[in-house]
């Protein structure tokens, strides 16, 4: 649109004389408004360096949360700090003395068993070790026979003259060897109480 | 190679920054504050916005590729720095764009560095009237004498779209001080 037609359209709007807007300016400002920028230009410039800095990822999200865990932490520190139980101070020297010989006991102890457990470990590795080899199943083939028969000329082997006919049945023995402990009445009263023919078929 | 070509080259370049720079805000202070100063009124105000324009361009000149005029970059970052500053304003008094700019112009007879007339002040009236947009496209036309197809650059609105919005402009500002002046 230009001027002709604004003045049809617009006649009063036309007629404001020079077009002029009413604003101004303080005196010589346009001549010194170079100085000023610069003088921000580089006061930012130093700002930037210092922003050069960096934080890690988040900080500020999160540092709140970290000096108000900090400053709970403190607080109950110092409720905790600032009670003490009464007459502390008058058994304190009872209680450290009666710590320290406790814990000369279990320093004593600790030293005990610091060598005894050892040395018991290593006793039960011989052990098992000689047990190992000891454990070779031994035969009568291992064995002399004059220590076998010294071992029942001295009594030491219990036997009785029916267990000695089931193991050898083949042998005979000898009468002299032979000594029977049954009386004439056992033996009666023996054959009427069993049956003689059941007797000659078991045997 | 043309002027903003040459002077684009020495911004980018750290030796002749300065100097460049010097050139730059020589050349186009005094637009860029009367445009500013339209949109946020008070001098103190536009003061501000002007600096944080020209601390903008020598900061992101060498984003700069050129594909508009530098004049109309620069024009575009004014702009957005002026609106942000208002808006900014506005939040700041709880209030919204049109109540804060109402308030202002009521104020200009009070601002020294106001020294319109009845009729001017009335046209100011007028101009807060309009939508914010329209009220950039009549002051860069009306008082600026921009060009469409400058301003279509800065405001990345067609050419067809700006005629037709400051021809609505026009309309409604003389229907304001037709109904208004005595």
């Amino acid at each position: 649109m230009n001027k002709k037609e604004i003045h049809k359209i617009a006649p009063t709007l036309n007629n404001i004389a020079h077009k002029n807007h009413g604003f101004n300016v303080p005196n010589a400002y346009f001549n010194t408004i170079e100085d000023g920028l610069f003088a921000e230009i580089n006061a930012s410039k130093l700002n930037c360096d210092k922003t050069a800095y960096k934080t890690p990822n988040a900080y500020f999200k999160t540092v709140e949360d970290l000096v108000v865990t900090k400053l709970k932490a403190q607080t109950l520190k110092k409720e905790v700090t600032t009670a003490i139980p009464d007459g502390y101070f008058e058994t304190l020297e009872d209680q450290v003395l009666t710590k320290i010989n406790d814990t000369s006991k279990i320093r004593n102890l600790k030293i005990i068993s610091k060598y005894v457990v050892p040395i018991t470990i290593a006793a039960s590795f011989l052990i098992i070790f000689l047990l190992n080899n000891t454990s070779k199943s031994i035969t009568f083939e291992d064995l002399a026979t004059s220590e076998i028969e010294e071992f029942i000329e001295n009594g030491d082997i219990n036997y009785d003259v029916e267990s000695l006919a089931l193991i050898f049945p083949e042998v005979t023995l000898d009468d002299t060897y032979y000594t029977s402990t049954l009386s004439d009445s056992d033996v009666l009263n023996y054959l009427n109480e069993n049956d003689l023919e059941t007797l000659i078929l078991e045997n | 190679m043309d002027n903003d070509t040459l002077l684009v080259e020495q911004l980018k370049n750290k030796k002749t920054q300065e100097q460049a720079f010097r050139r730059l805000m020589s050349l186009y202070k005094e637009r860029l504050y009367w445009h500013i100063r339209k949109i946020v009124f008070s001098h103190e105000d536009a003061d501000d916005v002007l600096q944080n324009t020209f601390i903008k361009v020598f900061k992101n000149i060498h984003t700069f590729k050129e594909e508009s005029k530098l004049y109309s970059w620069m024009y575009r970052i004014a702009t957005n720095e002026a609106i942000t500053f208002i808006n900014k304003k506005a939040a700041k008094q709880q209030v919204d764009l049109s109540e804060l700019q109402l308030k202002t112009v009521q104020n200009l007879n009070n601002d020294i560095h106001f020294t319109g007339d009845e009729i001017q002040l009335l046209l100011q009236k007028a101009i807060i009237t309009l939508p914010h947009k329209q009220q950039l496209v009549f002051n860069m036309k009306y008082f600026d004498e921009m060009k469409y197809k400058d301003m279509s650059e800065i405001l990345d609105t067609s050419v067809g779209a700006l005629k037709a919005s400051y021809f609505h402009a026009v309309k409604k500002i003389e229907e304001f001080l037709k109904h208004i002046k005595p």
